[in-house]
């Protein structure tokens, strides 16, 4: 009996949403930022008043500042790898899931 | 034993302040090391243990109202036992102000305090020669004197602004004073005891108890309204006093207080004796009921129908013991009311309220008491009326009309309280409040470098303009600083575990799945049949699937590679210990000339 083969490009098994690793991720930056906020509520405390100037004073001002920038700017650029890590997730997991196959049947009536 | 432990004013002012806070065990220990490191300059080295009363076994320590701490020092050479007690912090105690400092009928705190320190002693195997201090502050002076006069339960008692020690209350307490007040005064019972001249019992207490105030050692504000209130009748003011102006813009109240004749603190004190009797054989509930006549834990638990019918069913009784009742209640109140010019008068010439506020607040003062009068006479009309009647029920209408009046009236004293309320007096009254408390002794310890904001010690730097430093967030930051970078690290690794987890481990078993679908696939081909269908490959019956190639892509994971921001993450944690490093430095430099902030913070760490 004559065999015949086909291709085609198959969804193997279904496909499923992990948006939610992102907030699982960002979870941990979170974490990291209250420790921040502990270490800069210490920091804060240290200066008895907002308008007291100094050289001293404003070299450490200035110096907090640019340290609180810094880690915010990498909070920030953490959490935005976070989002295209988890969407490029997405879309690759999704991409496995689809096969190329080919199908080889038999048919009994010729 | 020698005391090697360094006990200064203002050591002594944040410990009492500290106790306020209600920190567990270990807190308590590590915050009572920061002052007194602060404080001292010095460690406080050795084996330190901490036990709350609220953790005690003993009922009678929780019931009295009671709270305070035992801080157990063992330094090697030496050993220490502080009890630090908390003065009134709830109705508990206030109750229990005014039926052992006013009334002089209960010393249940002073018992617990004692009960208090044996369970501490035993706790922390204590053996008798170790000196046991008492840190104490308001209610607590009373507490910890009354012990150790009558119990030697302390070697030394430490106070901030006290609520001093009560003639009246020690004659219930001490039998030996008690016999010796009978015979020098010649009264054969207590009911005499309050006739006696009370500057006469007082200079008899003081004179009796001489001996033990050696051990006693006081620092009072001359604003404290408490020192103010210690010189009516009962109290007597025992051991080394240091006065402190803590609000130099007033005078204090001690005048003021002092100008209040005699009987009539004693009118006040007879009510809080009846309230006091009561209350010791019946419970609080008792003593309300003595004083307005009505059995208000009979209400408890009641409600809706079941409250309606207690109240119909005892109508009668309540409004017959009210209309006996209230008027001595209300003749004390017409006391405050009939004498507001004098009293707001001199609270407005000594600076703690304004002209208007005085003004508003006697105008106000003379409604509530004109409400307070028709209450009265409210209350004389309705019994009058069943008398005549005989009849416990004068009908609805009646019944009505009387409750109406007097809700009108009630209404009347709560809009003036509002009024009164509106002018800002009672904030403005908050002053007072707040020369009783700690904070504003610290405030007043301060000298050229050191002062106090809250609890915190402030060092002022003179180079230049001058710039204050909080000297304890200081220490706080340099000591918790590095747990808490260390703590970042940790979560660090945890997140980059989790990238690990949620997107390479994920990744290779979302692989797995779809290599184990494909194996199934190539491996029972004919389970696939649905394919032909799916496809498009008609009529299926006659045809079967013989086999299935997956042709299978598997690409490596992309866009997982965090390296660069864990890279960026750890170099913070790096740089924050340079920073705090760069912090000590420039508080080092501000104070160059104090040689101890150098060790300040190196000691800080070795807490």
């Amino acid at each position: 009996m004559p065999q015949f083969t086909f291709s085609v490009t198959e969804q193997l098994i279904p496909n499923q949403d992990y948006t939610d690793k992102k907030k699982q991720l960002r979870t941990h930056v979170d974490n990291m930022r209250a420790d921040d906020d502990e270490f800069y509520v210490l920091v804060n405390n240290i200066i008895v008043g907002e308008d007291q100037k100094g050289k001293i004073i404003d070299a450490m001002k200035k110096e907090t500042t640019a340290r609180k920038d810094r880690d915010e700017s990498i909070y920030a650029d953490v959490t935005s790898k976070i989002s295209k890590a988890v969407n490029s997730f997405n879309e690759q997991v999704a991409d496995i899931k689809k096969q190329r196959l080919s199908v080889t049947y038999e048919d009994k009536t010729e | 034993m020698g005391n090697k432990i360094i006990i200064t004013p203002s050591l002594q002012a944040r410990l009492l302040d500290l106790e306020y806070h209600n920190l567990d065990s270990t807190k308590f220990v590590e915050q009572f090391k920061q002052i007194y490191l602060e404080e001292t300059g010095q460690l406080l080295e050795g084996e330190i243990q901490s036990y709350n009363s609220n953790k005690s076994t003993y009922s009678a320590i929780s019931e009295s109202g009671y709270n305070g701490t035992a801080v157990y020092i063992d330094t090697g050479d030496s050993q220490e036992l502080f009890i630090v007690s908390q003065g009134s912090q709830d109705t508990v105690d206030w109750l229990y102000n005014i039926k052992a400092m006013f009334a002089g009928r209960s010393i249940s705190q002073a018992l617990a305090t004692d009960k208090f320190v044996d369970e501490a002693k035993k706790k922390f195997e204590v053996s008798e020669d170790v000196e046991v201090t008492g840190f104490s502050h308001s209610l607590a002076h009373n507490n910890n004197t009354v012990a150790l006069l009558n119990y030697d339960t302390f070697d030394q008692v430490y106070s901030i602004n006290g609520a001093q020690t009560n003639y009246y209350q020690q004659y219930f307490a001490d039998r030996n004073f008690q016999l010796e007040v009978r015979k020098n005064f010649s009264i054969s019972s207590s009911k005499e005891l309050y006739e006696i001249p009370p500057q006469d019992l007082h200079d008899f207490a003081m004179e009796f108890y001489g001996d033990k105030a050696k051990n006693i050692h006081q620092t009072i504000s001359k604003d404290d309204p408490l020192y103010a209130v210690s010189v009516v009748r009962g109290f007597f003011t025992l051991g080394s006093i240091t006065m402190v102006d803590t609000n130099p813009d007033v005078p204090g109240l001690r005048e003021l207080i002092a100008d209040i004749p005699d009987d009539v603190i004693k009118d006040f004190q007879e009510l809080a004796i009846d309230f006091a009797v009561a209350s010791n054989e019946g419970g609080t509930n008792e003593g309300v009921k003595e004083l307005i006549g009505i059995d208000v834990g009979a209400f408890k638990d009641k409600e809706g129908m079941e409250l309606a019918g207690h109240i119909i069913a005892n109508y009668d009784t309540m409004v017959r013991a009210l209309n006996e009742k209230l008027p001595p209640l209300l003749d004390r109140v017409q006391t405050v009311t009939a004498n507001s010019n004098e009293i707001f008068g001199s609270l407005e010439e000594a600076g703690y309220i304004t002209e208007r506020q005085k003004e508003v607040t006697i105008d106000h003062l003379t409604r509530i008491e004109k409400s307070l009068i028709d209450i009265e006479d409210i209350l004389k009309d309705n019994v009058n009326l069943r008398d005549k009647l005989n009849n416990p029920f004068l009908g609805a209408g009646n019944e009505i009309v009387t409750i109406l009046r007097l809700a009108s009236n009630l209404v009347e004293i709560y809009m003036s309280y509002k009024e009164i309320e509106k002018t800002g007096i009672l904030k403005r009254l908050e002053s007072i409040k707040d020369s009783h408390g700690l904070q504003e002794m610290l405030s007043s310890m301060s000298d050229g470098l050191k002062s106090y904001i809250g609890a915190d010690m402030i060092y002022t730097s003179t180079k230049g303009e001058p710039i204050k430093v909080n000297i304890s967030a200081a220490l706080q930051m340099y000591q918790k600083a590095i747990p808490i970078l260390e703590a970042k690290s940790t979560k660090i690794s945890n997140f980059e575990k989790a990238i690990k987890h949620e997107l390479d481990e994920s990744y290779k078993g979302e692989k797995r799945k779809v290599q184990d679908e494909i194996n199934q696939m190539e491996s029972s081909p004919s389970s696939y049949r649905f394919l032909l269908s799916k496809h498009g490959f008609y009529p299926t019956f006659n045809k079967e699937i013989k086999s299935i190639r997956v042709h299978e892509i598997f690409y490596p994971l992309e866009d997982n590679d965090f390296a660069e921001q864990l890279e960026e993450l750890k170099k913070s944690v790096e740089s924050g210990k340079l920073y705090i490093e760069k912090y000590r430095q420039a508080i080092e430099d501000l104070f160059e000339e104090e040689e101890n902030v150098s060790q300040l913070f190196d000691l800080s760490r070795r807490i």
